[in-house]
């Protein structure tokens, strides 16, 4: 992960005003990269005087802080005078430095300064509602000549008016004040219009990466802080991310996203000190800002991709940076948010009763039916499918529970050691991994040779030797595979937020939970599986978990369930979606397929084949087509991109019990386990994931069928048979009851390939054919054999589609119309 | 990779005949030379595996230390007749933007063709499309058709239905 550049150890205070001051001695007021430096020993400063008030002087972190605010003033470009402003701020950091603990001179010349800017209000106050006020009115001047002050920033519905009303009744100080507060302090924002340099596009394209990354920390720490709003290192590790996005953007001169996040960082720093409570609105607010990020970071990706001179068109943010000033502002000044009544450590139950939340009678019944029947499960949820009490309400006795332990200190080591694990990774460019991992491929089989070979075997000490290599060799393979290996965890966690987001949206209760989430998979797999989980998360949400009253008139909790899972099964990743929603109902899926066209009246389909319907295109079963699913696109995509990552989806369900969807992938892109068979002088590789099964058919299996050709019958299922060597032109005709008949599947269907000889299973390495081959069908790509040679890897589904055609109708329909090529004017050159 | 006709035979003319450094190899009768700059390495005839749904030029494709790489018959791009391989066939490996083997009757030798010494391109050709020729070289009583092996690899397709 990219937090290399991230201090996070806090350092002493003299060693960081050590550094400021020789930093500050070679700086000057162009020389970005040193003003950030200095940027990040201020913010580095202010960190240790929040954790640590016993080792700075509070003034000492309020000078920090002021002078960090002016650095990236003067980073932005915001300063008047980029030269003027830098030695104001360089005299600050020499006081700072020279001063030690006496803040005395650093706030004097902060004040100077401020009087001179105008905007830049001093920071030295102390007081935390006096650095938020400070903080919203010292925005960049652009926001002076933006919205007048005094703009109405709150409109009567948005998530911010119903956090600080929500919070009401907790704030000593009338709410007039606070409003009146609010309505001073909050100024207008103003989108400039965003020019890139296209010189820089390398430094923008690391950003957009980043970015993306960190995105994806804030969504999960999100959640997790969600779960533990008490829990003040979750809030950080929320913190961090914005800081590290604001930080970069600023120096890309992304203001947008800078002030975005700047005003989101700001508010989770009053929820970081305790200054406001970490409420439901609040983790919604951030999470709409983490959207309007994520399409300004894709607005910026675009510019990326095609770098240009002109203005980068931006989505509005200014509607999203007010309103977070408005309830920065708003709500600076309020009290941390009182401990809910219940004894720290006490019973989840009596704080409830503490809390007026429940009866005593309900909870006696909810207590004896954990003793009766589900002794695992805790009072809180028992409560809550009995509808006693509200999650909000077990949220804040649970609070209680945990009172005054605190749980930050506990998970501080483990943060740590995060934060050193992170700064020890380096980034490399993926080809080079590929390019490893083939070489590595090649060494294994050259050593397969090597082993092999007569002389070896002759010689008992060089066959002791050799075997000591090949050792190593594998040791070698294993960690160069290793490398390319990511864990399935921050892409699970993505669920979580699809799942909290489409379960709200179509009104339904859904509890996600995760198992396996450090299986380790292929990064290409990774970021390939993405899109198919999506939609199959998704789908167990919107079409599989009822909504809450059809739940409970079938007896099931309220809430449903979605299970995600990923192990290792067989020499297979396994990842598994389990709901236990409706389940499929077959009868349904065939009637549907019917009335679609895709099944035959009276055709006999097993459940598992109907299960299977739902992969076909434009099949949907959901009566209503939702807004978020229900389309009938999804299932088809999914399939086919799992099966182009050479894996493939297993349906189980039970009507009324819920659903698996299993998908099995191979372990890396790089290698698959094939069954390496002969065609005339020819050996192809089929990949073993797609076998069903071998055999030699006897005569009286085959038919021959009008339209259709030969046609295998295995126990009543006729599989049409597909004559390999001659449709590659490999070998003439083949009869199946002298040769082998390897049979399978593709998307669901299965074929009979005739082939002359099964030779034997093995590992390959799989290389592609390259450019000057696409559009071979049936052919996926190559791998060299043990022997040196070339042998090719059969694709079935291109190798099905060929033979349809080449035979001229039959079930052409089947399948969409082959993509042709893009066919080029060929040039009269040869005579 | 593909280079479209009109940069092929853009590169063709413009280039012109270049003096220099080109290895020379038998087809038949005939002498021809490419650009030494562009040739990898001379190799034996290793098992090819063929390739379905291919032009016929492809002989299909070759193990080159881990690399798969495509193997065009000269011969047959050139409309020569078949002939069997013997000791002396020799595949040269070229550089064409990807690399691409060239099979060819027998490599003769490294020769220097100084641009004196070039002819450019017979406007009527029996055989050869025109603009894959670069130009004549004559050393001596022997002639050398200068190649332009970019053009010859990357015009056509190697992919047919």
């Amino acid at each position: 992960m990219g937090k290399r550049k991230e201090s996070r150890q806090p350092l002493d205070a003299p060693d960081i005003l050590q550094r400021l001051s020789t930093t500050v001695a070679a700086a000057d007021a162009d020389d970005l990269s040193r003003l950030a430096q200095l940027h990040e020993w201020c913010e580095a400063l202010v960190q240790t005087g929040v954790t640590r008030p016993e080792d700075v002087p509070e003034a000492m972190t309020e000078a920090a802080r002021g002078i960090s605010r002016r650095l990236e003033a003067l980073i932005l470009g915001e300063a008047a005078d980029a030269a003027e402003a830098f030695a104001e701020i360089a005299a600050s950091i020499t006081a700072l430095a020279a001063g030690g603990c006496s803040a005395d001179p650093a706030g004097s010349a902060v004040s100077a300064v401020a009087a001179d800017a105008g905007d830049m209000p001093a920071a030295t106050g102390g007081e935390p509602e006096k650095t938020a006020e400070t903080m919203a009115a010292s925005e960049p001047p652009a926001s002076s000549a933006g919205l007048p002050s005094g703009t109405p920033a709150l409109s009567p519905a948005d998530p911010s008016e119903q956090i600080a009303a929500g919070a009401a009744p907790s704030e000593p100080a009338s709410p007039e004040e606070a409003d009146k507060a609010a309505a001073e302090a909050v100024a207008g924002y103003e989108s400039v219009p965003l020019r890139l340099n296209p010189a820089e596009t390398d430094f923008v394209k690391g950003f957009v990466e980043e970015a993306g990354e960190h995105i994806e920390s804030i969504e999960s720490a999100l959640l997790e802080v969600e779960q533990n709003p008490e829990d003040r290192a979750k809030i950080d590790d929320l913190f961090r991310p914005f800081h590290t996005i604001k930080g970069m953007a600023g120096f890309l001169n992304l203001r947008d996203i800078n002030c975005l996040t700047h005003e989101a960082e700001t508010l989770l720093d009053q929820g970081r000190k305790g200054i406001r409570p970490i409420t439901a609105g609040l983790i919604d607010l951030i999470f709409s800002v983490v959207d309007i990020l994520k399409v300004q970071i894709a607005a910026v990706g675009e510019w990326v991709a095609r770098p240009h001179d002109g203005v980068v068109p931006q989505p509005p943010v200014a509607g999203m940076i007010i309103k977070l000033r408005g309830v920065v502002a708003g709500r600076a000044a309020a009290p941390p948010a009182p401990t809910p009544p219940g004894s720290p450590g006490g019973k989840l139950g009596e704080n409830l009763l503490a809390q007026g939340a429940v009866a005593p009678e309900v909870l006696e019944v909810a207590l004896e039916a954990q003793r009766a029947e589900q002794p695992g499960r805790r009072v809180g949820e028992i409560l809550m499918d009995m509808e006693a009490v509200t999650p909000r309400q077990v949220a804040h006795a649970l609070r209680a529970q945990r009172g005054a332990e605190e749980p930050s200190a506990a998970a501080a080591p483990t943060q740590a050691a995060r934060a050193a694990a992170g700064d020890q990774s380096v980034r490399i460019d993926t080809a080079k991994l590929d390019a490893l991992v083939d070489i590595v491929g090649e060494l294994v089989i050259a050593q397969t040779l090597v082993n092999m070979n007569d002389t070896v075997t002759a010689s008992e000490r060089l066959l002791k030797d050799v075997s000591q290599v090949t050792k190593i060799v594998r040791d070698v393979q294993e960690l160069a595979m290793s490398m390319r290996m990511l864990q399935i965890g921050p892409t699970f966690q993505k669920m979580a937020r699809l799942v909290r987001d489409v379960s709200r949206k179509a009104g339904k209760l859904v509890n996600l939970t995760i198992s396996g989430e450090d299986t380790e998979l292929d990064k290409n797999v990774i970021q390939m599986i993405g899109d198919p989980l999506i939609h199959m998360v998704r789908n167990a949400v919107d079409h599989g978990i009822e909504a809450p009253e059809a739940r409970r008139a079938a007896g099931k909790p309220e809430a449903g369930h979605v299970h995600l899972h990923a192990g290792h099964q067989g020499g297979n990743i396994v990842i598994s979606i389990t709901d236990d929603g409706k389940g499929l109902d077959a009868a349904a899926l065939i009637r549907k397929g019917i009335e679609k066209g895709l099944v035959k009246p009276g055709q006999e389909l097993s459940e598992q084949e109907a299960f299977n319907l739902i992969f076909a295109p434009g099949f949907s079963t959901a009566a209503v087509v939702t807004e978020i699913s229900g389309r009938g696109v999804g299932m088809d995509v999914v399939r086919r991109n799992i099966e182009s990552l050479r894996g493939r989806v297993d349906i189980a369900s039970e009507p009324g019990r819920g659903s698996t969807f299993t998908i099995r992938l191979p372990l890396t892109l790089a290698i698959i386990d094939g069954m390496v068979i002969r065609l005339g002088s020819e050996r192809l590789i089929i990949p073993t994931i797609v076998i069903d099964q071998s055999l030699r058919p006897r005569p009286e299996q085959i038919t021959v069928v009008q339209q259709r050709g030969e046609v295998l019958n295995v126990r009543g299922r006729l599989i049409p048979l597909i004559q390999l060597g001659r449709l590659f032109g490999l070998c003439g005709r083949l009869d199946p009851c002298k040769a082998m008949v390897v049979i399978a599947q593709c998307e669901g269907r299965l074929v009979g390939l005739v082939v002359e000889e099964l030779i034997g299973q093995q590992q390959v390495v799989i290389k592609t054919l390259g450019e000057r081959f696409k559009g071979i069908k049936g052919i996926s790509g190559a791998a060299i054999l043990g022997d040196g040679r070339v042998g090719l890897i059969l694709e079935v589904g291109g190798v099905e589609e060929l033979h349809n055609r080449r035979r001229g109708g039959g079930d052409e329909g089947v399948r969409p119309p082959a993509r042709r090529r893009g066919s080029r004017p060929e040039p009269a050159l040869a005579c | 990779m593909g280079g479209s006709p009109e940069e092929t035979s853009g590169t063709a003319t413009a280039a012109g005949p270049v003096g220099g450094k080109y290895l020379t190899f038998a087809l038949g009768a005939e002498e021809y030379g490419i650009d030494i700059l562009k040739v990898r390495e001379i190799m034996q005839v290793l098992d090819i595996t063929r390739v379905p749904q291919t032009a016929p030029f492809v002989k299909g494709v070759f193990n080159l230390r881990g690399k798969v790489i495509p193997v065009v018959d000269l011969r047959a791009r050139f409309g020569m007749p078949d002939r069997p391989h013997d000791d002396q066939t020799c595949i040269i490996v070229v550089d064409v933007g990807t690399l691409m083997g060239v099979i060819v009757d027998t490599v003769r030798q490294v020769q220097d063709i100084p641009a004196s010494a070039i002819d450019p391109p017979p406007s009527v050709d029996g055989r050869h499309a025109v603009g894959w020729i670069l130009g004549v070289g004559k050393a001596g009583r022997r002639v050398t058709i200068l190649l332009d092996i970019d053009g010859v690899l990357n015009a056509e397709p190697l992919v047919v239905e």
